[in-house]
């Protein structure tokens, strides 16, 4: 009974840090409708400045945690809010989701550009060796604190959101914010007071970890991740049941530790946590888990057969040529990008046509290379074979989730899905030796595409067809179904279309071709370590498909061209540390909020030279009127169409 | 003349094809072309030599020291003239943590440097297929296990894949008989070699007498071991062992052990010995085991290399954390300039390779314990450490600048079976 108490105390101070990082989660999102993935990644910028403040410049403690907390987060957060996420509300899910994951790349590239990673830095401890026992267990001041903070925060929250006007105010803006407007509430004042409080949760949840964890712009990022189960708990609208998740993940790992048998314990305490969140996603009332809204947007004009064909050939023929013009490190990258792009190209089938939120695709491309490598040597086409016929099936089993779940929820089983199979399948000697994977190249025919070169056109060639191939789903009955079902599951649903054949048919496709991409980027790299299969790599990569246009087939082949070149562009540019993150994040803040990403902007270019050359025309005493598209309308709305 | 639609379509994917094939044929007969006659690197002043290593990605700065310690040496060397009249050149490269860049820029240090010299990237296996082309010799501490065998590779300290050292568990377990009894372990699983180490040093310990009670794997994002303390208190552990945990995760533990009245030996391996293992008095007492010398500075008044290297290092980046990547950069540099200079002024590869085979004893002047680079055999010294407010203490042997050694005490991971 003794240690039972000592597990639950432990298990407690756990569930309280994990409390303070939900919490904030949960208060932005409420009055926002805006998940914040970036919100770890804000706790770690500011728990470094606090480092800044205290060890770097050497001001008092308090005076530092005063100015970072009350001061200098409220400030961030207001400008950001400002900026940034103001022009988000009313957007669609996934310029949400792109939007503050672009955020959270660019604190993470200033953070590693600001303070160089290669110097240790401590954060000590406020006090050196005081400590308290509770229940038979010694718990040092900070500890206490941490649960104090959690305490506080939960008690404070309660009282904001119960007992004062701007509280009340948040809450009616989340039930309904036409009629809260009408009562005098300013939904951009309680948007920016919720920002406020996010950003100050965060930074405390980051100063409160920091001594425990270290200086780690990793670490302190990534860790809130694991406090997403417990916002789920809490349906991401309630603080208490946000609270009890946090208790039941904390003193859930504590007991782990305490009484599961030393056989399982290791897959027990590294399931735990997305463990949980999985399970709360899936017991949750589905009613409650409808989130999101339908965005009305002009669909962009469905690549023909022939534009698709042409730009598979003109694909084929750039990387000819590239391929011979190009040498050593470019090559390598060439390769690498096409092969990223073919996996991007199944996220424009899944989250630019079906509308889910996938952020597991380096979880595909890692299944892929392994499967890759257990068939007939790792050099046969039966590999290949495999790692298709893997990945469609483990794309078929996250289907089964979806068939219930949308949006941010279904984005948050997929971040789950990648976190659990990087920490108990990737990591794992007898499934992968040494942590590294030897793939092989296909024998097509006998041809053994030794060369780098003919690799690449090999990768090019498959990429093309496969651009050919998704084309066409999309005009066919297939794509049709794929897109009304991204508009509207409830009018599929009432016009009798078979919304679980359909997900399902999506998501086994989907993962095939991420599979294959797999092999190929395998293939191509030779050796491959499983940390490039981390799930922070799968949500690069769905920021890259965005920023390029998920919903245009081009996109895929921009996003993994993009996502290979931008390391080797950083590489020239060393005092910025933090280049292709600070790249990718600016790009997706810039113009993620349109659903066509960079397509629009190669849109608007084309608009405006076409205005240009009407003005000019009708200088020249032609016809002055400006084009017009299919239906008349100023081509200045016109979307990009090419796939 | 203008086609019908699905004439176009079908013309342009064979023409794209077809074009494909052509340059399958054409790069295939270009592979393989060999120009090279003279030594790549080397000039009538400069020799230089590559290196490979993971900085700005996937965390920024992560093996930035490995690139340090081996400029720091060669900047050392040119101080005092170079080798055999030439200075030294680094060509230092980014991984970038991308396989094919780490390949291409293999294929481009193999093609225009002389060796490879220094470099540490996770994905090191990617560098084999240049190094095996073109015979390039590789001096450097190595992660993945084919690349470790290869014969072009030369270590100043030899990893055999599989295996550690037994001698330290051997002299502890004859000071400490009834704390092997119940070892108390906590691993990492943040990294798959993390995980593979502690296999080998389960079945190491195993075959010596000791008996893990408790042990488990931490994710990277655990913040406290608070649990695991109740419970390694309740099973009776009486000594905990922490090799594959950072430096940072073991500071935590070693307070959490005081915390807790956990008050028997914390054990460590040379990753402790790190600025970032700082647990304050609560990490009095921990024992450090590792075949380097302290190479942070105590040990710089008896093993004068020691201060050198600090001087150096510091020199090449002020900012350096003086890492264990540090050393392991300038150890390479140093038993590839020794072999250097005995190849004489008309150093090429070969004679490099042959000047490489025959250093069966190399210690870098006191910083390592004697190594065989070689053949490949791990050295079998070790110094102990006892840490004491903020301060690593050699607590052995003495005189201080010597190491313990054990003879045959490698312990080859051949063995199976053992129960977890």
């Amino acid at each position: 009974m003794t240690e039972f108490l000592s597990l639950l105390v432990t298990g407690v101070v756990t569930g309280s840090i994990y409390a303070v990082t939900a919490s904030g989660l949960v208060v932005t999102y409420n009055a926002t409708g805006i998940f914040n993935f970036a919100h770890g990644a804000v706790g770690m910028f500011l728990a470094y400045l606090y480092w800044q403040l205290w060890q770097g410049w050497g001001w008092n403690p308090i005076l530092a945690l005063v100015v970072v907390l009350l001061v200098v987060a409220p400030v961030f957060a207001l400008a950001v809010e400002r900026v940034l996420m103001r022009p988000l509300y009313g957007s669609s899910l996934n310029t949400t989701i792109v939007v503050t994951l672009g955020m959270f790349l660019i604190l993470y590239g200033l953070t590693s550009t600001i303070w160089n990673q290669s110097v240790v830095r401590n954060l000590p401890s406020w006090f050196s060796s005081d400590q308290v026992d509770v229940l038979n267990v010694n718990l040092t001041y900070e500890q206490l604190i941490t649960v104090g903070c959690a305490v506080g925060v939960a008690a404070g929250l309660w009282v904001l959101f119960k007992r004062t006007r701007i509280g009340v105010s948040m809450r009616a803006v989340v039930d309904d914010p036409a009629l809260a407007s009408m009562t005098g509430a300013r939904s951009s004042r309680i948007s920016g007071f919720a920002w406020m409080i996010g950003f100050m949760l965060a930074g405390l949840a980051g100063i409160l970890l920091a001594p425990g964890t270290g200086m780690s712009i990793q670490i302190l990022s990534e860790l809130v991740i694991f406090g997403y189960a417990a916002a789920i708990v809490g349906r991401l609208r309630s603080l208490p049941l946000t609270f009890l998740g946090a208790m039941i993940l904390g003193i859930g790992e504590s007991m782990a530790v305490g009484y599961v048998p030393s056989s399982a314990l290791n897959d027990v305490t590294a399931v735990l946590p997305m463990g949980l969140l999985i399970i709360a996603l899936l017991i949750l009332p589905q009613a409650k888990l409808t989130v999101g809204r339908v965005v009305r947007l002009r669909a962009p004009r469905v690549p023909s057969l022939t534009t698709t064909v042409v730009s598979g050939v003109v694909l084929v023929a750039v990387s000819v040529l590239l391929s011979s013009l190009i040498t050593g490190n470019n090559l390598y990258t060439l390769g690498l990008g096409l092969s990223i792009g073919l996996a991007a190209l199944s996220l424009v089938l899944l989250s630019g046509y079906g509308g889910q939120a996938w952020l597991c695709q380096f979880t595909f491309i890692g299944l892929g290379c392994w499967a890759m490598t257990k068939v007939d040597g790792g050099s046969s086409i039966l590999g290949v074979l495999a790692a298709i016929g893997l990945c469609a099936a483990a794309g078929g089993i996250l289907a089964l989730p979806a068939l219930r779940l949308r949006g941010l929820y279904m984005a948050l089983t997929t971040l789950a899905f990648a976190a659990l199979m990087d920490s108990i399948f990737f990591i794992n000697p007898s499934v992968v030796n040494g942590g590294s994977l030897t793939v092989g190249r296909p024998d097509i025919f006998g041809m053994r595409f030794t060369s780098d070169r003919s690799f690449i056109v090999l990768i090019a060639i498959v990429f093309a067809l496969c651009l050919i191939g998704v084309g066409a789903l999309r005009r066919g009955p297939f794509g049709r179904r794929l897109v009304a079902m991204s508009d509207s599951q409830a009018a599929c649903a009432t016009v009798g279309m078979n919304i679980t054949k359909t997900k399902l048919a999506v998501f086994i496709l989907a993962g095939g071709l991420a599979g294959l991409a797999g092999a190929l980027y395998g293939g191509m790299s030779r050796t491959v370590s499983v940390s490039q299969f981390s799930f922070v790599n799968s949500m690069v990569l769905f920021v890259a498909v965005v920023l390029a246009g998920v919903t245009i087939l081009s996109g895929s082949v921009q996003a993994g061209i993009g996502l290979a070149f931008a390391p080797v562009i950083g590489l020239h540019i060393p005092s910025i540390s933090g280049f292709t993150y600070i790249l990718f994040g600016v790009g997706i803040v810039a113009v993620g909020r349109n659903p066509y990403g960079m397509g629009r902007v190669y849109s608007d270019i084309g608009t405006w030279w076409d205005k240009r050359r009407a003005e000019a025309r009708a200088d020249d005493g032609l016809t002055g009127n400006p084009p017009t598209d299919a239906t008349g309308s100023p081509l200045t709305e016109q979307v990009p169409s090419v796939g | 003349m203008r086609l019908r639609k699905g004439r176009t379509v079908t013309c342009g994917l064979a023409l794209a094809i077809g074009v494909g094939t052509l340059s399958l044929g054409a790069t295939a007969s270009v592979a393989g072309a060999d120009t090279a006659t003279t030594t790549p690197g080397i000039t009538a002043t400069t020799i230089t030599v590559g290196s490979i290593s993971d900085i700005s990605s996937p965390i920024p700065g992560l093996f930035e020291g490995a690139k340090v310690g081996t400029q720091a040496y060669f900047d050392y060397i040119n101080s005092q003239g170079g080798v055999n009249g030439r200075k030294l050149v680094l060509d230092a490269r980014d991984s970038a943590f991308s396989s094919g860049t780490v390949a291409s820029e293999a294929q481009s240090i193999a093609k225009n440097d002389f060796a490879f010299v220094g470099g540490y990237s996770l994905l090191d296996g990617a560098e084999q297929p240049a190094i095996d082309a073109d015979k390039v010799p590789m001096i450097a501490q190595t992660l993945t296990p084919s690349l470790s065998a290869d014969p072009n590779l030369y270590s100043a300290i030899p990893t055999v894949n599989g295996g550690a050292g037994n001698g330290f568990f051997k002299w502890f377990k004859s000071q400490n008989p009834a704390a092997v009894k119940a070892v108390g372990f906590i691993g990492s699983n943040a990294a798959a070699s993390a995980v593979a180490s502690e296999h080998v040093y389960r079945n190491l310990t195993y075959n010596l007498g000791y008996k893990w009670v408790y042990s488990r794997d931490a994710g990277y994002t655990e913040t406290t071991f608070l649990p695991d303390m109740i419970k390694m208190k309740s099973s009776g552990v009486k000594m905990v062992l922490e090799i594959t945990e950072g430096p940072t995760e073991i500071s935590s533990m070693a307070q959490e052990m005081k915390q807790q009245g956990l008050n028997v030996p914390l054990v460590t391996g040379a990753g402790t010995y790190s600025k970032a293992f700082d647990p304050g008095s609560a990490g009095n007492g921990t024992l450090l085991y590792t075949s380097t010398a302290l190479y942070m500075g105590e040990d710089a008044k008896v093993i004068p290399a020691v201060g050198t290297f600090d001087k150096w290092a510091k020199k090449a980046d002020p900012q350096t954390a003086l890492d264990l990547f540090t050393l392991d950069g300038w150890i390479n540099a140093q038993l590839f300039v020794q072999a250097l200079k005995n190849a004489g002024t008309s150093a090429t590869r070969a004679s490099l390779v042959a000047q490489l085979n025959k250093v069966d004893s190399f210690n870098a002047s006191g910083l390592i314990t004697s190594q065989n680079p070689a053949q490949k055999i791990p050295g079998q010294c070790w110094i102990i450490a006892k840490y004491n407010n903020g301060k690593w203490l050699r607590t052995s042997p003495d005189p201080k600048s010597a190491f313990i050694c054990n003879p045959n005490g490698f312990y080859p991971a051949s063995y199976k079976g053992i129960p977890r």
